[in-house]
C-alpha cells in the first residue's frame, strides 16, 4: 500500500514537473483515466501516416469523449536531418496556440521539407506576419529548446524504440505502443478499450 | 559408486523438460499479463497471419503456452507435449527468420513486448527447440537391459 502510495506521489510530481513543458501539444482531459503520449518525429514516415490516419480516429473515439488525455512528444531522430527544425518550428507555434495547424502543415509538405529543409517556410503557412516574427524569436529561446530536450529525455528514458511510439499509462503502470512497421488503429483500440474495461 | 549413462540421459531429459516447462510458463505469463492487444501488434507486425487469426493466436497462445509448460513441468503426455513443443519452437523461429529475411525491425513477441527480434532471439529459440528435440527423442528411447 505504502510503496503504491509512493509510486502515485512520484507519478504525480514527474507529471507536475513535465506539465510545464506542455503548452499547445497536449489534448483532452488531463484527469482522463488514460494517458496516451505519442512520442513524434515530423519527418518520420510512419509518423506521417499515424498524423493522417489514426490519430485524428484516436482523438474523436476517445480523447474528445474525455477517455484519454493525449500528449504529443517531440522526438527528432538524428537520422533525419531536418527532424529537429521541424520539431522546433512546430513547438514555437504551438507556443502561440496553433500546433494543430503547423504540425498538420509540416506533416502534408513531408517530402517538400525533406527535400529542401524549409520548415520554418512551412510553419509561416499557418501563421499571422506578426506570430511569424514570434516563431522565429520562440525558435531561438530556451523554452522550444527545453521543451524538445525535456520530450527527447523522456523518450530516452522510457526506452522508446523508435517513432512512432505510443506510451500508454493506465493506473501508474505504462505500456510502450512501437517497433510496429504500422500502428494499426485497431490493435491501439482493442487495448484502450481492455484497460478501460478493467 | 557407479553413475550409468542411461540414467545421467535421464536426469539430463528431466532437467531439460523442466527448465522448457519454466520458460513456456514465463512467456505466458508476460503475454497474460498485459492486454491481449499488445501481443496481438507483436502477432500482426510479422505479417504472416490473417487478421482474423492475428486475434484468435493473440488471445489463446499464451494459455496454450502456460498449459504446454504445466505439462512439461508435470512431465504428463511427454511425447505429445515435448511434440508439440518442438513443433511450436519451428514456428516461431521460422517466422522470425521470415521477417529478419524481408528486413522486417519489428518486436519478436516471445516474452511480451520490448525485444526486438536479432540473432540472439533466434539462437535463445533454436536452442530451447533443440532441448525439447531432445527430449522428444529421448521419450521414445528404451535402454538395454544390462547383461549379467
Amino acid at each position: 500500500m505504502k510503496v503504491r502510495a509512493v509510486a502515485a506521489l512520484l507519478l504525480a510530481a514527474t507529471a507536475l514537473s513535465g506539465s510545464d513543458f506542455i503548452k499547445g501539444n497536449a489534448f483532452g482531459n488531463p484527469a482522463a483515466p488514460i494517458m496516451v503520449e505519442v512520442f513524434s518525429d515530423f519527418q518520420c514516415p510512419g509518423c506521417k501516416l499515424f498524423h493522417d490516419t489514426e490519430l485524428s480516429q484516436l482523438m474523436h473515439d476517445y480523447v474528445v469523449p474525455g477517455k484519454v488525455y493525449l500528449i504529443y512528444r517531440y522526438f527528432p531522430l538524428d537520422m533525419h536531418p531536418y527532424g529537429r527544425r521541424t520539431a522546433e518550428a512546430v513547438a514555437a507555434a504551438a507556443q502561440l496556440g496553433k500546433f494543430d495547424q503547423a504540425s498538420n502543415a509540416v506533416f502534408a509538405k513531408q517530402a517538400e521539407i525533406t527535400a529542401t529543409g524549409k520548415a520554418e517556410e512551412v510553419v509561416d503557412t499557418v501563421l499571422t506576419p506578426a506570430e511569424q516574427q514570434k516563431m522565429k524569436a520562440l525558435m531561438a529561446s530556451p523554452i522550444v529548446h527545453d521543451t524538445i530536450e525535456h520530450d527527447l529525455a523522456e523518450g530516452r528514458a522510457a526506452a522508446i524504440p523508435g517513432t512512432p511510439t505510443l506510451l500508454v499509462t493506465y493506473r501508474l503502470k505504462r505500456y510502450t505502443l512501437g517497433n510496429q512497421e504500422v500502428l494499426k488503429y485497431q490493435w491501439v483500440k482493442a487495448m484502450l478499450d481492455d484497460l478501460l474495461k478493467k | 559408486m557407479t553413475f550409468s549413462k542411461s540414467k545421467a540421459l535421464r536426469i539430463v531429459t528431466i532437467v531439460l523438460r523442466v527448465l522448457v516447462g519454466l520458460v513456456f510458463l514465463v512467456a505466458a505469463y508476460a503475454k497474460l499479463k498485459d492486454p491481449w492487444a499488445l501481443f496481438a501488434m507483436s502477432i500482426d507486425s510479422y505479417g504472416i497471419l490473417p487478421l482474423r487469426w492475428v486475434e484468435f493466436t493473440a488471445r489463446t497462445l499464451p494459455w496454450f503456452e502456460a498449459v504446454l509448460g504445466v505439462a512439461l513441468i508435470a512431465g504428463v503426455f511427454q511425447r505429445v507435449t515435448t511434440g508439440i513443443g518442438t513443433l511450436l519452437m519451428v514456428a516461431f523461429i521460422g517466422a522470425m527468420a521470415w521477417a529478419k529475411l524481408h528486413g522486417k525491425e519489428i518486436d519478436c513477441g516471445c516474452f511480451g513486448p520490448g525485444e526486438a527480434i536479432s540473432v540472439w532471439t533466434v539462437l535463445r529459440d533454436a536452442s530451447i527447440g533443440a532441448a525439447l528435440l531432445f527430449v522428444t527423442l529421448m521419450s521414445y528411447w528404451k535402454p538395454r537391459p544390462s547383461s549379467v
